[in-house]
């Protein structure tokens, strides 16, 4: 493998390819997502929401201190009912997360250090919402009676093998979260549809010929990985600069995409070497979707076999590391194992390509 | 230690076979190329040309036999080959977003040429003026010349070229046939395939005939023709009466004595055949 032979082909890539409008449509359009989901999504986290009905039998300030003890950690809409009954019926209709019947002469009762009966009715599957609001009746009761908490309370998150999608946007958000996708969307559609139709369109052209009369085909393939390496770094740094995502953990976000990135790299030249550049519009496309939609898919609430489905699919790995990289925290544990998964993927590729050369007449 | 300085005979084809599953393209086929030689590979279309040529360009696998380029085992020293030869192939396989000029740097940098000679080489083949226009943009014949002017990016010891005129207008034609004999006259030598036998006449050294794999046929154009026309001269005479006369028989001898004694001749043919002729015998049909 001859290095300068090497640099010579991708300079001409470069030069070549770029003028290709498919191979600037597969860097453009996940660019163009990317920003329009920058555009579209606030750059706030996401709150969970809970609706709490309550019906009282006098004046109370507790549905105005229970709005402002939660007001950094649930979005609250607070609604009035006449009597205990449709507080019971709206929470079991599910149109109310969370019941309050307060009775009368509650706020004097507790201000009096009696301790009079607050009924809370939730429902039987308590919403983040209803949980997060029943959480904070404690201090909201304890605040409307004068008192300081007893200790300063401190919540962290244990880790888990599940995420749930709300937790994930309140730590990430929807801007950083679908910008991340856009990444996995604008890799896979580099390395998946860019990189091997610059390969199939040098056999199509049978400029592959007089490229072998000088250079050996895995110099003119590994030219191609090459490409699309070049390709994804300074695309994807782009997309992150314009939507102002930067990751915190980089060296971990590096190497999450940087092992997709060869791993579909190496799938992307096979498909090169099989299929035509037109043919590739096709195939490249199907082979896409099991690459890009689970990024959109990690942490949303989905049946367990499809999960397990998901996991072993090297862009949910890559997402994985790129969200626990972008919040600073390990939303995703055992990242230990998505370096594995994503290691894997890369050697079958690469195997896969490599007994396709050897098959090769050349 | 061979000496591959410049071997005498250039190319050295042993054996050669190439099969596909059943089918033989090429089929235990042996010749030699002389440096300077222009070499010409004849036959109809799947007869085992271009077959013979991606063998001898290290572009498909040799089935059997052996051949040497330039000195060097072509199974074993490839590598040491390649930046030897160079090929005009069937396609016009150019990078056709890329200018004329770029394509010839790419290939002159490919093979550590100087860039110097991407010019002069546009300059041999009459592209300067183009050369900063985008290949696509080209006709089928500018296409053909960008092609040659590629192949001797590398200055070859040895040049195969398959239907190097194919699609050319007569001018483009004649101006590349110029090109490969003042290349043959350098020392070049030329291993080509056409279907234009008065090309393969015009150019070639010596021909060999392939038919279904094998060499029917191997000799200079003119002992072909030679073995494979007659012996007669047809004469016209002053009366515009048209006789044949053999040239072997004393009394027709004696006769065209007296005619060109008297002055009745106006012209003389001779019947010799032509490599058509020639091809049509021995594979029994025309191109």
């Amino acid at each position: 493998m001859r290095i300068q032979t090497l640099l010579t082909i991708l300079r001409k890539d470069l030069r070549d390819a770029i003028r290709d409008s498919r191979v600037v449509i597969a860097i453009l359009v996940p660019l163009g997502v990317g920003v329009l989901y920058y555009a579209i999504f606030p750059d706030v986290a996401v709150l969970p929401s809970a609706t709490v009905v309550y019906t009282a039998a006098d004046t109370t300030t507790l549905p105005r201190v229970l709005t402002s003890v939660t007001a950094n950690t649930v979005h609250l809409t607070l609604k009035t009912v006449a009597t205990p009954a449709d507080v019971r019926q709206d929470v079991a209709n599910k149109t109310a997360d969370l019941g309050l019947v307060i009775p009368a002469g509650f706020d004097s009762a507790l201000q009096q250090g009696k301790t009079p009966a607050l009924v809370i009715v939730r429902p039987a599957s308590p919403s983040t919402g209803s949980s997060y609001t029943l959480a904070a009746m404690d201090q909201v009761l304890r605040q409307m009676a004068g008192q300081q908490p007893p200790a300063m309370m401190q919540v962290e998150t244990a880790p888990s093998s599940q995420v749930g999608f709300e937790a994930l946007l309140m730590d990430i958000g929807l801007r950083r979260y679908f910008v991340l996708a856009s990444v996995v969307m604008l890799v896979g559609m580099i390395t998946m549809l860019a990189v091997p139709i610059v390969l199939a369109e040098e056999r199509e052209k049978k400029t592959l010929e007089a490229l072998i009369m000088i250079a050996s085909y895995p110099e003119v393939v590994a030219a191609k990985a090459l490409l699309g390496v070049v390709y994804v770094a300074i695309a994807v740094p782009l997309l992150l600069m314009v939507t102002r995502v930067f990751p915190g953990q980089l060296l971990s976000f590096v190497a999450g995409f940087g092992l997709l990135s060869i791993g579909l790299i190496g799938f992307g030249l096979l498909l090169g070497s099989l299929f035509s550049a037109n043919q590739l519009n096709t195939w490249g496309s199907i082979f896409l979707v099991p690459i890009i939609l689970p990024a959109f898919f990690i942490g949303i609430p989905i049946p367990s076999a499809v999960e397990q489905l998901l996991l072993l699919i090297p862009s949910t790995h890559a997402m994985r590391l790129a969200v626990n990289s972008v919040t600073g925290t390990a939303i995703f544990p055992n990242a230990w194992l998505s370096y594995v998964v994503l290691v894997a993927w890369a050697a079958i590729a690469y195997a896969l390509l490599l007994w396709r050369l050897s098959r090769r007449e050349d | 230690m061979v000496d591959v300085a410049q071997p005498e005979q250039v190319i050295v084809v042993e054996h050669l076979s190439k099969h596909f599953g059943g089918l033989r393209a090429v089929d235990d086929i042996s010749f030699t190329v002389d440096r300077g030689e222009i070499f010409g590979l004849l036959g109809h279309n799947g007869a085992g040309k271009t077959t013979t040529i991606r063998m001898l360009t290290g572009r498909a696998r040799l089935t059997s036999g052996s051949a040497t380029l330039a000195g060097y085992d072509l199974t074993t020293h490839l590598d040491r080959i390649k930046p030897l030869m160079n090929v005009v192939g069937e396609d016009q396989n150019l990078y056709e977003r890329l200018s004329g000029y770029d394509n010839m740097r790419f290939f002159a940098d490919l093979y550590g040429a100087p860039a110097s000679r991407v010019n002069t080489l546009l300059d041999l083949v009459g592209l300067r003026e183009v050369a900063k226009r985008q290949v696509k943009k080209y006709s089928s014949g500018m296409k053909q010349r960008l092609l040659v002017a590629r192949a001797l990016i590398n200055s070859p010891r040895i040049l195969f070229l398959d239907e190097p005129t194919h699609g050319l207008d007569p001018a483009a034609a004649r101006d590349v046939r110029q090109i490969l004999k003042q290349l043959s006259q350098d020392g070049t030598t030329i291993c080509l395939t056409t279907h234009y036998m008065e090309e393969a006449d015009e150019l070639c050294h010596r021909v060999a005939f392939l038919s279904q794999g094998k060499i029917v046929a191997l000799d200079t154009p003119r002992e072909l023709k030679l073995r494979q026309g007659r012996r007669t001269a047809r004469v016209l005479l002053r009366s515009r009466e048209e006789r044949t006369v053999s040239l072997d028989d004393p009394v027709d001898a004696r006769q065209l004595d007296a005619w060109m004694a008297a002055g009745d001749v106006l012209s003389i043919h001779s019947q010799e055949g032509t490599l058509a002729d020639v091809f049509i015998a021995l594979a029994g049909r025309p191109l």
